[in-house]
């Protein structure tokens, strides 16, 4: 699986990830730049729970019920949370490395 | 989407297999009466199934799904059988008795064929509810 | 984050389940009226959609139909619907066979089965290196 690799990379060569490239979300920013790159994602991980909700308040009243597509919106949601969360852990651990070294 | 639309299709079989059910015990059980209430001899009862959109809200591709509804039970114009039995009370003054217009073999086909399609349409209620657990399942 | 994340596999066998739970529901129609006059039997014809639909298909890009399924682009349009021509013996216009709908039946909640359980294996392995990154 081709998505494992990018989580283990630093915040240096996370410019180079082709996996960048593509753009399905709306209001993605071109420049590669890692902090557009986490503000991105951050706004893919906000849509991304918003239409976990949305597809479960659709089940539960009865409005649509598709339930394979609302549990993978669930579990997407999950996983973008997860990683999101491993990405401030190191992006903290990085920080304090940094401010560590600045003597 | 299609999980309680699929149910309701089931459903709709399994109503319509139970009528038909009904009609062919009606059947069976006055095959041999010459007289009913309406004075003639027993028609034998056919339901009038008829394909209508399970859900007309829906996306195209929804919109061609199809349920079953029984539009009516009909009595059959088929004529009745002629016996040759000059002393029955019903007999005409031709010496003949009208019989009902039910063939006992045809109607144990029907039933067969019944059994088999109620069965079908439970063996999808069961299917389907199979499939909705496994979705849930998805993720853990 | 979410294309970083969930690849053309996943997306794809997304939709595949969206198609596998219509067929179903068709093969249910099918099946309760099999006694309907003239009711023709409906399918959705598996065997072309899924290669466009998991994108594996290289003539996937090329619009043949209007109705085509463009699986990388992750627009889904209606998939093409066929229907079952009732045999020359068949009386009443019919065209439904219960033993080719039940095996329908049977066959696509088994690639259901088989799609939800590859799935939650796939997001299994994602959440452990997300997890084990903490």
């Amino acid at each position: 699986m081709n998505t494992i690799a990018p989580i283990q990379m630093t915040a240096s060569n996370i410019s180079n990830n082709p996996l960048l490239e593509s753009t399905s979300m709306v209001n993605k920013k071109s420049d590669k730049s890692f902090s557009n790159f986490l503000e991105n994602a951050i706004n893919d991980v906000d849509t991304s729970t918003k239409v976990a909700d949305r597809k479960l308040e659709m089940l539960a009243s009865g409005e649509d019920v598709d339930i394979h597509g609302t549990m993978i919106a669930l579990q997407e949601a999950d996983i973008s949370i997860r990683t999101m969360s491993a990405f401030r852990d190191k992006i903290t651990d990085a920080y304090k490395n940094l401010i560590n070294m600045a003597i | 989407m299609n999980i309680l639309d699929t149910l309701r299709i089931s459903a709709s079989g399994l109503t319509a297999q139970r009528v038909r059910l009904q009609a062919i015990s009606s059947n069976m059980a006055n095959a041999r009466s010459t007289r009913t209430e309406e004075g003639t001899p027993y028609r034998r009862q056919m339901p009038i199934f008829q394909a209508v959109s399970a859900n007309s809200f829906g996306s195209e591709l929804a919109q061609q799904l199809s349920r079953v509804e029984v539009v009516d039970v009909e009595r059959s114009e088929a004529p009745f059988r002629q016996v040759f039995d000059p002393g029955h009370p019903d007999a005409d003054d031709d010496g003949y008795v009208q019989y009902p217009n039910v063939d006992i073999l045809h109607e144990m086909v029907d039933l067969m064929n019944t059994s088999r399609t109620y069965e079908a349409n439970s063996n999808v209620t069961e299917t389907t509810y199979k499939m909705a657990n496994q979705a849930l399942e998805l993720g853990r | 984050m979410k294309d970083f994340l969930f690849d053309r596999i996943h997306n794809g066998m997304g939709k595949v389940l969206d198609l596998r739970s219509q067929q179903s529901a068709m093969t249910a129609g099918n099946i309760a009226n099999t006694d309907t006059p003239n009711y023709k039997a409906k399918f959705i014809p598996f065997d072309e959609l899924l290669k466009t639909t998991m994108g594996t298909d290289n003539m996937a890009m090329k619009q043949t139909r209007s109705t085509h399924l463009a699986g990388m682009q992750g627009t889904v349009s209606d998939p093409q619907i066929e229907e079952i021509e009732a045999p020359p013996w068949a009386l009443d216009g019919n065209s439904v066979s219960l033993e080719r709908e039940m095996v329908r039946l049977k066959s696509n909640a088994l690639q259901y089965s088989a799609i939800t359980k590859g799935i939650t294996k796939r997001l299994g392995m994602l959440r452990f290196v997300v997890d084990s990154n903490r």
